[in-house]
């Protein structure tokens, strides 16, 4: 299987200062994850809000730049690559930003938010009405700015922007969370539809188990910033092992709502699981392989 | 760009007013040396401290003159200096009159002039100054350098700022803190100040072209520190969000994102500043010329017109049109701000 975008251990910590700049907090977003996207195999990443999604996405794109690990494109290591020999990897990777009203300049039409994402070399030839068309959106919207569109016509505007640079593969980070259900219906049967069109490969990031499982062949699970489980969909959805993938598939089964903040070195998940041991509290569990593919992070099926 | 001004119109009627106002006082400024009557530095030796003269359409006989006419006039009282009709003689109002060659657009010598009485009479507009200089045709040439040397400053010092603050708040690290060091040596110095010693670095006697470019100069360094600081401020903020970051995963250069994705977004707060701080380039000049440094004469400049005056307290009584200078620097002034406040929000696409 071609493999696109690779990470292996990458980790981000942000230092959050208070008003003064004399409290600091180290915030660890994402802590040694590894993961692979392979071409034709589209991967959800699937968390609670805080668990690391945007900025693992963001990592995977280099818009961040990891403290520590290294990011692959086709086996090529790229973490340490200026922004002008990135050049390639950004036409064949692309993003859609979770939040549609702020991801577009609002001081650029829809004409130049599409014509920026054509590569230079196809910008003469290649037709913006193509695009529009291809996104569903009227002809007349190119003259539009963002604040003259809906949260679903914004969002579409983004769609084209990431395809218009044909890509091989799409992030999709939350692409409906900021929309209404039918809106998000649309913009999902699209983006089912560009993928055929395209041949594109996504990475779809969601807190909703429904919609990854509707979109993806594979599933990734995090939990602030770790990897707790991760398998083809069939499998996951079929046994789920790690308890909070469980809980994320059965949200009214959360016992403890508690969102301690401490930082232990044992299984970040310790203090909100039901069947944490002793152990647990004190060693971090690793990925283990539990049938084929189906990796999980937990003491329970050791 | 008729766009534009459909929206400054609906924006607001004031706005739009000002707007053409103050184009028109470009524009005639620009043509001061078609327009005038008299070259600046004309001097009616008999006729100082003129008031501004009357123009008529009826001789004392009661007759109405289709063209209208001024009469010359005489000193009555030598030391009041007050100036009666000298009814005996009318002088028509003339177009293309013959006067002393001068060079008109820098270019293009002529001794045609646009409008004027033949002597011994004079055409005063707004009266003459201490030595019987037109006011009139003084402030047109003094416009075309006050008005010009505002907008030359601006555009330098907003050019400058612009350009500093959008880098070192773009790439930040060590090439912020140089530039933001050497922004914040400018700041320190009080600006009135730091402008009198910039100035005190070069020679008294210049040329007149060599002391206006050094004044745009001085106006201008003076002007983009604390601009620069600012739009410095706006780009660490803008830099963080995600529309940037599109812009950074689409390959973008630093320069395409910094220049059309970054800087657009200051406009709301830059475009106010500038218009709002044009006056403040006509009043440095102005200070500049009270203290003798600024534009020399017999050259006029709002500022060192309204200079001379200033300091001769029976011009208030007895002459109060040589103060017209600062009349115009304050019409100026208020139609600035009106159309600083009005263009923040007509080049804003969110009020489109
Ligand atoms: N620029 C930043 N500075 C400081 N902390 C940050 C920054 N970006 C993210 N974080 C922190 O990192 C953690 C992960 O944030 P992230 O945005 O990746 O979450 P997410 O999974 O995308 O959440 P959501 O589903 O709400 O979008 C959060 O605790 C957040 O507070
Ligand atoms: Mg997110």
């Amino acid at each position: 299987m071609e493999e696109i975008i690779r990470c292996e251990k990458v980790k981000k910590t942000f230092t959050v200062r208070d008003f003064l700049g004399i409290n600091k907090r180290v915030v660890l977003a994402i802590d040694n994850v590894s993961m692979t996207i392979n071409k034709g195999v589209n991967t959800g990443i699937v968390g609670e809000s805080g668990s690391g999604k945007t900025t693992l996405a963001k990592i995977l794109l280099l818009l961040v730049r990891p403290d520590d690990g290294s990011v692959y494109y086709k086996g090529t290591n790229i973490t340490k690559f200026s922004e002008t020999e990135l050049r390639f990897f950004r036409k064949n990777v692309r993003i859609i930003f979770q939040n549609p009203f702020k991801s577009l300049n609002p001081r650029a039409n829809v004409e130049r938010i599409i014509k920026e994402a054509m590569p230079e070399d196809e910008r003469k030839t290649k037709k913006i009405a193509d695009v529009l068309d291809a996104v569903g959106l009227p002809q007349n919207y190119k003259d539009r700015y963002p604040h003259q569109m809906s949260g679903g016509e914004r969002q579409r505007v983004a769609i084209a922007r990431a395809i218009a640079g044909n890509p091989e593969c799409i992030i999709a980070d939350e692409p409906t969370g900021n929309l209404d259900a039918t809106t998000e219906v649309y913009i999902l049967n699209l983006l089912d539809r560009l993928k055929k069109i395209f041949g594109l490969t996504y990475v779809f990031i969601s807190h909703n188990l429904k919609i990854v499982e509707k979109m993806c062949e594979k599933i990734i699970v995090i939990y602030r910033g770790n990897i707790v489980e991760q398998g083809l969909i069939s499998q996951v959805l079929k046994s789920p092992l790690h308890p909070y993938t469980c809980l994320l598939y059965n949200p009214v089964s959360i016992k403890t709502i508690e969102t301690v903040d401490k930082t232990s070195q044992g299984c970040p998940f310790a203090y909100r699981c039901s069947f944490a041991k002793k152990i647990c509290f004190e060693v971090k569990p690793q990925l283990k392989e539990k049938e084929k593919e189906h990796l999980v992070a937990c003491f329970l099926y050791e | 760009m008729k766009n534009f001004f459909q929206r400054l119109k609906n924006h607001s009627k004031l706005a739009f007013f000002s707007f053409w106002f103050l184009v028109i006082f470009y524009i005639v400024s620009f043509l001061a040396d078609i327009l005038a009557p008299y070259h600046f530095d004309y001097q009616f030796r008999d006729k100082p401290y003129h008031p501004p003269t009357k123009i008529h359409f009826f001789d004392t006989q009661g007759n109405f003159h289709i063209r209208p006419f001024v009469y010359n006039t005489v000193v009555d009282d030598p030391v009041f200096r007050s100036y009666r009709e000298d009814t005996s003689k009318i002088y028509p109002i003339k177009f293309f009159v013959d006067g002393p060659e001068r060079k008109i657009l820098f270019f293009f010598k002529t001794k045609k002039y646009l409008f004027g009485v033949d002597k011994p009479a004079g055409i005063f507009l707004f009266g003459t100054d201490t030595y019987g200089r037109d006011i009139f045709s003084r402030l047109l040439y003094g416009g075309r350098i006050s008005l010009s040397i505002s907008i030359a400053g601006v555009i330098i010092s907003f050019t400058l700022g612009m350009i500093t603050g959008g880098i070192a708040g773009y790439f930040g690290g060590i090439i912020d803190q140089i530039l933001m060091r050497l922004v914040e040596i400018l700041m320190v110095f009080p600006s009135f100040y730091l402008m009198l010693s910039l100035r005190a670095m070069f020679p008294l006697n210049l040329s007149s072209i060599q002391v206006y470019l050094l004044i745009v100069l001085i106006l201008s360094l003076i002007g983009w520190a604390g601009l620069a600081r600012i739009i410095r401020g706006m780009v660490l903020s803008i830099k963080e969000e995600d529309y940037v970051l599109a812009a950074k995963s689409l390959g973008l250069s630093h320069w395409r994102i910094l220049i059309f994705h970054i800087l657009p977004n200051t406009f709301s707060y830059t475009i106010t500043a500038l218009t709002i701080s044009v006056p403040g380039y006509i009043i440095g000049e102005a200070a500049l010329s009270l203290l003798g440094l600024g534009i020399q004469e017999p050259y006029p400049s709002w500022g060192n017109i309204l200079s001379s005056t200033i300091g001769n307290l029976r011009v208030l009584g007895d002459a109060p049109w040589l103060l017209l200078a600062g009349f115009f620097i304050f019409v100026v002034l208020i139609n600035f701000n009106l159309l600083g406040d009005a263009l923040r929000n007509v080049l804003d696409p969110k009020n489109w």
